[in-house]
């Protein structure tokens, strides 16, 4: 995936909830939150491959909790969403974490996005 | 510095060590602007952590207790349209920048209208990742101010010091 991508979610109205645009390439991760105004961005070296991770799921007492990671040498980044245990319940955000030597970086995202984002991550 | 806002066009700085000149081992603060939106800021040796109150939005920086950060002033910039200042300290684990439009100098101005319109820009930088957000105005002066060796800032509540 060499282009961006790009996510929106709109309220009743028309108007723009969230939107959002991502980008995994052999050089790069981008990932911007185009309302907010907030970005995360890796650049990779040649040589330094990321793998991916799905660590055990994790059930609270509302909710199972579930993510992926990809890693290298050089960072961590992580997505865990909640999916709730009553269905009548709407969870729509999710966490993404971007742990680089000893720094943690995180946002909060669309749960759909979160998705999206963690079906890319598995099939890479 | 590997990553500045595109926006953004620093053209000179000058540096200080805010830990020589201050002697403050620990300040940590809370903030909340007229809109409501509220942002703790934590600086320790080793540590500093900023996050957003709804606890969706988090920097944490972990480095070494004798690798204290150095300031960096960077002179006023052009950012969106505006003039801004900026601050960044950083040392060999990180870099964390802070710019902010200036406020104007007329008769006219509103405090709570320049808070609830103008922004200021919050990045971090690790080896070769960058993180950057929007954060309210007065909480990015707040942090230039303690960057710059003041703990004197301004509509922030449960301020904790210690040296």
């Amino acid at each position: 995936m060499n282009k961006f991508e790009y996510f929106v979610e709109n309220n009743p109205d028309g108007t723009k909830k969230s939107h959002w645009g991502y980008m995994f390439s052999k050089d790069t991760i981008i990932i911007q939150d185009y309302i907010s105004h907030h970005e995360i961005s890796i650049n990779l070296s040649a040589n330094n491959s990321w793998t991916y991770t799905t660590p055990k799921t994790i059930e609270t007492k509302n909710s199972f909790c579930r993510g992926i990671e990809i890693s290298s040498q050089d960072y961590t980044m992580s997505i865990y969403v909640h999916d709730p245990k009553i269905l009548d319940d709407v969870i729509t955000t999710a966490n993404l974490d971007l742990v680089c030597n000893n720094a943690t970086t995180r946002l909060r995202i669309p749960y759909k996005l979160a998705i999206a984002l963690m079906k890319i991550m598995a099939s890479s | 510095m590997k990553h500045i806002a595109p926006f953004l066009l620093v053209t000179k700085m000058s540096s200080m060590q805010v830990f020589d000149k201050q002697g403050t081992t620990e300040f940590g603060f809370t903030f909340t602007n007229f809109a409501g939106i509220g942002w703790k800021a934590l600086f320790m040796q080793g540590l500093v952590l900023i996050q957003d109150l709804s606890n969706s939005t988090m920097f944490k920086v972990q480095y070494p207790k004798d690798k204290h950060w150095t300031y960096t002033k960077a002179e006023l910039s052009f950012c969106e349209g505006s003039i801004c200042k900026g601050g960044i300290i950083s040392n060999e684990h990180f870099t964390l920048s802070v710019d902010v439009p200036e406020e104007p100098i007329n008769s006219e101005f509103d405090p709570e209208f320049y808070e609830t319109h103008d922004k200021g820009y919050l990045c971090l930088n690790i080896g070769t990742a960058s993180t950057s957000i929007d954060i309210p105005s007065r909480f990015a002066h707040n942090l230039i101010k303690f960057m710059e060796g003041s703990t004197d800032l301004d509509n922030v509540i449960d301020v904790h010091k210690s040296k």
